[in-house]
């Protein structure tokens, strides 16, 4: 005879006692326990599935409210520096409508032009920001004076830009692997740092982008003599929406940016700077090309 | 007549403060417009207009300015201890942030909260509404 279930088998106890049973009802119970045993079976899947999905539940859910904290601080601040420029160009065409003077309206002409790009750089750096964030790490091989010329050309309409002796140097006996657009973004914003924050009357302006690379990583130094950064800010310049000086025109994302960068790129910076002095950036870059090689000897 | 005798602009923005000083200039607002880029400039204006007895009548505070921004502009001239009779401060401001409003509308110091472009419908507004009995 096979076993009962046994929770029939315990309301048979308790309704029925010791009694012996009658054998003409032996198959209908023997049923009853089959049945009882699926039933069991199928309850003990359910409860598992349901456990494993309300886990997956929670840890989506706890995802989700960090992403939305985060969101909403995001928003609360970009949205004031997004619209802070369009107000100014509001005022502009206002005086424009205004305005009977064609040289006055050349110089509010001029300066729609000047909030306009203020404007476009700013939403440049949240695409920048969200690629970032999004976009899975694509690896190809770096050049870096091509890279670094490419940026120094697309800053040359920063006003102070003519006026500084730009250098690079590139020591670079191997060939250096990396994410072309994150590196990119990055050398593009501590150039244009460099840039913006120079002496603004002196003669002697310069820009020193130094980058030697190993096959185990990318030392990248980007100095400048420029108006430099005081000792008490120095903590906070990476955080976001941060401004460290009256005369910073931006809106304290950039080396934000940067720093989210160089963790996705799980490299290190460092800074030093004195003020009236100059400013020295340091990025170290691992070669991804390094992985790259092992990687595909362990294939074979 | 000009409206008032002086006004003093306070933005981080060199562009926002040329625009509005144009504004008051066109709708008569104002005979005397200065202009701070730096907050704690401006506080240090404040302090020797003081001394010197010729206040202005208003300042349009701008609210997100690097180091010294305008709440904390708020606390430095509490701490003048100006009358009564002292300026009126407006917070003229980029934010739509019903955060940022609300914090403005329970400092007494803060007479109103106004979001940019001025224009002059505003400012006759402003003059109706804060010195319309003087």
């Amino acid at each position: 005879m096979s076993k009962r279930n046994n929770h029939l088998q315990r309301q048979i106890w308790k309704y029925y006692g010791d009694k012996p049973f009658p054998k003409e009802l032996e198959k209908l119970i023997q049923s009853v326990s089959d049945s009882y045993d699926n039933y069991e079976k199928e309850h003990k899947l359910l409860n598992r599935i349901m456990d494993l999905s309300s886990q997956e539940l929670f840890d989506a859910n706890a995802e989700l409210r960090k992403r939305n904290d985060e969101l909403d601080r995001f928003v609360y601040s970009t949205s004031h520096d997004l619209r802070a420029p369009l107000t100014s160009i509001l005022g502009l065409l206002q005086l424009i409508e205004l305005s009977k003077d064609s040289e006055d309206i050349d110089k509010y002409l001029g300066q729609i032009r000047t909030t306009t790009l203020q404007l476009d750089n700013f939403i440049q750096d949240i695409v920048n920001y969200t690629h970032n964030k999004k976009l899975d790490i694509t690896y190809g091989e770096i050049d870096f004076k091509k890279l670094i010329e490419d940026c120094l050309d697309k800053l040359n309409f920063m006003s102070n830009s003519e006026s500084i002796e730009k250098v690079i140097e590139i020591d670079g006996p191997v060939a250096f692997h990396s994410d072309i657009q994150r590196l990119n973004t990055l050398i593009s914003n501590l150039i244009s740092n460099s840039i913006k924050y120079c002496k603004p009357d002196s003669k002697d302006s310069f820009l020193k982008v130094r980058v030697t690379i190993s096959p185990k990583e990318a030392v990248i130094t980007i100095e400048d003599n420029g108006i430099g950064i005081d000792k008490v800010h120095i903590d906070k310049i990476y955080d976001m929406f941060y401004r460290a000086s009256a005369k910073s025109k931006g809106s304290g994302i950039g080396l934000y940016i940067v720093k989210e960068i160089v963790e996705k790129l799980k490299g290190s910076i460092s800074m030093s700077s004195e003020l009236n002095m100059g400013t020295t950036f340091t990025l170290v870059l691992p070669n991804q090309g390094q992985f790259k090689t092992a990687g595909k000897q362990q294939e074979k | 007549m000009n409206k008032l005798q002086k006004v003093l602009l306070v933005d981080d923005d060199d562009i926002v403060n040329s625009i509005n000083k144009v504004i008051i200039k066109h709708a008569k607002f104002a005979d005397e417009i200065i202009s701070e880029t730096i907050a704690s400039n401006a506080i240090d204006y404040i302090k020797i207009q003081k001394e010197e007895g010729s206040l202005p009548e208003l300042i349009f505070l701008d609210i997100n300015m690097p180091e010294m921004d305008g709440w904390d502009f708020v606390d430095e001239y509490v701490k003048l201890g100006l009358e009564e009779s002292g300026p009126r401060i407006i917070m003229l401001t980029s934010s739509i942030n019903p955060r940022d409003e609300n914090r403005a509308s329970l400092i007494d110091e803060i007479t109103d909260f106004m979001s940019k472009p001025l224009s002059p419908e505003i400012l006759d507004k402003i003059y109706l509404d804060h010195f319309g009995s003087n």
